[in-house]
C-alpha cells in the first residue's frame, strides 16, 4: 500500500512536471503568435524590410533609402627588374567608385556607379576623370522570362568584363582582355549606353541568352563621346551553369561582338568568345575559383582610294585559379598569352605572363593584396625580353556591399 | 490502339495531374526544406538550394538557384540577414514576382520568433558579421521549428487556399511530433540543466537555452572574425574559470581552432550537427533534434562519470 502511493506520488508529480512544461511551451507559443501578427502589421507588405533605428534615434523606413557605398581602390606599383619602366613607381589612387542602388518602384530596380579613376591615355596624361561607370535601369520582373537593362553598363562579354575591377582576384587586367575590350589605359573594360535585354531558357538547367545593342560611339573605356556610326555595337551572349559534385559548379559560355569603328560600313571588328569557370567551397573557410577565357577578334578595314583593304587580328587567353584557405588567406597563379597580327607591323607579336599573388581577406569588405608580374615581350609594343613588376594593392568597400555575382 | 490511348490518358489524369498540381516550394535551407515537406506533404514538391553541410553567411549564388527560384510557387528563408548576401541576388534575376520579397509566394520564416541577442547599441562592422536584427540561428530550437510550421502553413494556405484543411491537419500533426520529440528532449537534458558550455560561433544560443544550458561565450570574439593567437588563449581562462563543460562547434566552421581550445583547456569538443542533412541521423528536422539532444547528453555524460 505505502509503495502504491510512493509510486502514485512520484506519477503524479512527474506529470505535473511535465504539464507545467506543456503550459510553458503553449504560453511561448501563444506569445509567439501575438509577436508574428504585431511584426506583420509593422512590416506592411514587405516583411523583410523592417524600420532601421539610426543614429538620431528615429526610426525610417528602409525603403525610401537606397544602398550606398564607396569602394577605394589604392595600388603601389614598382618596376622591380627589367627592360623598361612601365609603372610609375609609386603609391597612388587608382580608384574610387560611388554608387547608389535601389527599387525605383514595382517595374524596376535603379542602380548608378560613379568612378573617379585615373586614365594614362596620352592626351589624358595619367590624368583623374570623374566618370559615369554604370547607370541604369533594371527591369528584372519582365514576362516570358525576360529581363531588361536600360542606361549605361559594362558589357556582358565574357566573365571578367562585366565584374568591377576591385572584386577582381588579380590586381591587373590580362593583356587580352584589355586588348579585346580596346582599354590599354584604364585597364578596367568595356562601357557603353544602350540596351540589353536577357532570356532565362525554360529548361530545368540555368541557360541565358543576351541581347545587346549599344550606341556604338566608341568602344572600350574611353572617355569622350566618339563619332556617330551607321551600326551600333552589337551584343550576343550565351551562358549555362551546371551542378557538378557536392559544392562545385561550372559556368561556361560564349560572346559575340559586332563594332563598327569608324563611319565607313565597311569597317568591322568581330570578337568572338568563349569562357569556363569551376567554382568549389567548404563553408567560409576554404574556396577555390578557376577560370580560363579565350578571344578571337578580326578587324576589317575596307578599301580607300588611298590604301587597299586589309584585315588584322588578334586572338589570347587567360587562365587563373584562386584558393582561399583559413578563411582570410589567398593565393593565386594566372597564365596570360596574347598574339596579334597587324598589317601595319608586318610580322606576329606574342606577349607571354605569369602573376603571382598573395590575400589577405580580413573581412568581405576588405583586402590586401600582394602581386608578382613577369611580363615576357616577344615584339609586343616593339621590344623583346622581360620585365618584372610588384604591386601592392589595398581595397576597401564603405556602406552597402553588392551581392557579388557566381 | 484505343485501348493503349485510354490507358495513356487514365495514367495522365490520375498519375501525372497530381503531379503537376502540387506547390513547387524553394527553401534556402535543409531545415526549412523538411518542415516544408512536413507541413505540405503529398500536396508540395521541396527542394532546398543548399546542403546540409553549408555555412549559410557564405554560399556563392549559384545561376541553378535561379532556375529553381523561377519556377518556384513559394520561396522560404531563415531571414534576419543570414542569406541576405545571395538570395536579393537570386530573388532579383528570378523573374518570378510570385516569391518576391512581401508578396504572395515569399515566407518569412522568423515571424514571431523571440529572437536573440539583438543588438542594443549602435553597431558598426568593427564588431564582425553582427545582425542586426539578431542572432538568425533560431532553428534548433524545437518551439521555433513549430513557430516556422506555423508560418509555413500560413503561406501555403494563401497560396493554396483550396487545400487549407489539409495545410492546418498536416500541420498540427507536426507540431504533435515536434512537441513530443521535444519533451524528450528536456528529459533527457533535465540532468544537465545549468551546465555551462562553449560555442565556436553564436549558433548554439537558441539550441542550449531550450535546454536551460548557459552558452558562456564563444570563440570568435566577434562574430564572424577568425580568431587570433591572444583570443585562443583568452579561452583557456574563461572555460576554465566558468567551469565549462563542453565546447560546441558545427561540421562548417573552424574545427581546427575549437579543437586546439579544447586541447589547451582539457574540456571536450562536441562537433554539433545543427543542421538537417548535416550528418548521419540527421535526414529530417526532428531526425536533427533528436540527434542534438542525444549527442549532448552523450558529451555531458562521459564529462560527469
Amino acid at each position: 500500500m505505502r509503495k502504491t502511493l510512493i509510486w502514485l506520488f512520484l506519477f503524479s508529480s512527474a506529470s505535473l512536471i511535465a504539464q507545467t512544461e506543456l503550459d510553458e511551451i503553449e504560453k511561448e507559443l501563444r506569445e509567439a503568435e501575438k509577436r508574428g501578427e504585431e511584426q506583420k502589421s509593422a512590416m506592411g507588405s514587405t516583411p523583410r524590410l523592417v524600420p532601421v533605428r539610426q543614429r538620431t534615434g528615429f526610426i525610417v523606413d528602409r525603403a525610401s533609402i537606397p544602398d550606398i557605398f564607396t569602394v577605394a581602390d589604392i595600388v603601389h606599383e614598382q618596376d622591380a627588374y627589367g627592360i623598361r619602366r612601365e609603372t610609375k613607381n609609386n603609391i597612388d589612387v587608382r580608384e574610387v567608385e560611388f554608387g547608389f542602388s535601389g527599387f525605383v518602384d514595382w517595374l524596376a530596380h535603379g542602380n548608378a556607379l560613379f568612378a573617379l579613376h585615373r586614365d594614362d591615355h596620352q592626351d589624358l596624361q595619367g590624368r583623374y576623370i570623374f566618370d559615369i561607370h554604370e547607370l541604369f535601369l533594371d527591369f528584372y520582373n519582365l514576362p516570358y522570362n525576360l529581363r531588361a537593362r536600360v542606361g549605361k553598363m559594362f558589357l556582358d562579354a565574357g566573365r571578367l568584363n562585366s565584374i568591377h575591377r576591385h572584386d577582381w582576384f588579380f590586381t591587373n587586367a590580362p593583356l587580352i582582355h584589355k586588348a579585346v575590350m580596346n582599354d590599354l589605359f584604364v585597364g578596367e573594360g568595356a562601357a557603353d549606353t544602350g540596351i540589353e535585354i536577357a532570356y532565362l531558357m525554360p529548361w530545368d538547367f540555368f541557360q541565358e541568352l543576351k541581347i545587346g545593342i549599344f550606341r556604338g560611339r566608341i568602344f572600350g573605356h574611353g572617355h569622350t563621346d566618339g563619332i556617330e556610326k551607321a551600326a551600333p555595337l552589337w551584343l550576343g551572349r550565351l551562358k549555362q551553369f551546371f551542378p557538378l559534385v557536392g559544392n562545385l559548379g561550372t559556368e561556361f559560355g560564349f560572346t559575340y561582338l559586332r563594332y563598327q569603328p569608324t563611319i565607313s560600313p565597311h569597317d568591322v571588328d568581330y570578337t568572338y568568345g568563349s569562357d569556363i569557370t569551376f567554382r568549389w567551397f567548404h563553408s567560409r573557410i576554404y574556396r577555390f575559383i578557376f577560370t580560363t577565357e579565350f578571344w578571337y577578334k578580326e578587324l576589317y578595314r575596307a578599301p580607300t582610294p588611298i590604301m587597299a583593304g586589309y584585315r588584322d587580328s588578334l586572338w589570347g587567353f587567360y587562365t587563373f585559379f584562386d584558393f582561399i584557405f583559413m578563411q582570410n588567406y589567398g593565393v593565386g597563379y594566372r597564365f596570360d598569352y596574347y598574339e596579334d597580327y597587324y598589317q601595319v607591323y608586318a610580322q606576329r607579336r606574342h606577349y607571354l605572363g605569369n602573376t603571382f599573388w598573395f590575400t589577405y581577406r580580413p573581412s568581405e569588405f576588405a583586402y590586401y593584396r600582394l602581386t608578382l608580374e613577369a611580363r615576357h615581350y616577344h615584339g609586343y609594343d616593339g621590344i623583346y625580353g622581360i620585365n618584372y613588376l610588384v604591386f601592392l594593392q589595398g581595397t576597401y568597400i564603405l556602406g552597402f556591399h553588392l551581392p557579388h555575382r557566381y | 490502339m484505343k485501348k493503349a490511348s485510354v490507358c495513356f490518358c487514365f495514367l495522365y489524369f490520375f498519375l501525372l495531374c497530381p503531379l503537376f498540381s502540387r506547390l513547387y516550394v524553394v527553401t534556402t535551407t535543409t531545415d526549412l526544406a523538411s518542415i516544408a515537406k512536413e507541413v505540405g506533404r503529398d500536396l508540395v514538391e521541396v527542394e532546398s538550394l543548399t546542403f546540409g553541410n553549408t555555412d549559410l553567411h557564405f554560399v556563392p549564388a549559384q545561376p541553378n538557384f535561379i532556375v529553381k527560384v523561377n519556377k518556384a510557387d513559394v520561396f522560404i528563408e531563415v531571414g534576419l540577414e543570414l542569406e541576405s548576401s545571395w538570395t536579393s541576388l537570386v530573388l532579383n534575376q528570378a523573374r518570378n514576382n510570385k516569391v518576391m520579397v512581401g508578396q504572395i509566394g515569399y515566407c518569412v520564416a522568423w515571424q514571431g520568433v523571440n529572437v536573440l541577442l539583438p543588438p542594443q547599441q549602435e553597431i558598426n562592422r568593427s564588431m564582425g558579421d553582427l545582425h542586426p536584427q539578431g542572432n538568425p540561428h533560431y532553428w534548433p530550437d524545437p518551439v521555433n521549428g513549430i513557430i516556422i510550421s506555423r508560418n509555413i502553413r500560413d503561406t501555403y494556405i494563401r497560396v493554396d487556399p483550396k487545400n487549407e484543411k489539409k495545410y492546418q491537419q498536416y500541420q498540427e500533426e507536426f507540431e504533435k511530433k515536434v512537441k513530443e520529440v521535444l519533451f524528450e528532449n528536456l528529459k533527457l537534458l533535465k540532468p544537465f540543466a545549468g551546465t555551462r558550455v562553449v560555442g565556436y560561433h553564436q549558433e548554439f544560443d537558441y539550441l542550449i537555452n531550450r535546454y536551460k544550458m548557459v552558452v558562456v561565450d564563444n570563440i570568435e570574439e566577434k562574430p564572424g572574425v577568425l580568431p587570433g593567437p591572444a583570443r585562443l588563449k583568452a579561452m583557456k581562462d574563461i572555460i576554465l574559470r566558468n567551469g565549462v563543460k563542453l565546447i560546441l562547434v558545427s561540421p562548417w566552421t573552424n574545427i581546427a581552432l575549437a579543437r586546439k581550445v579544447s586541447q589547451d583547456s582539457g574540456v571536450p569538443l562536441l562537433i554539433l550537427p545543427i543542421q538537417t542533412k548535416s550528418a548521419e541521423n540527421t535526414e529530417t528536422y526532428l531526425d536533427m533534434l533528436r540527434t542534438t539532444a542525444q549527442m549532448l547528453y552523450e558529451a555531458l555524460s562521459k564529462k560527469e562519470k
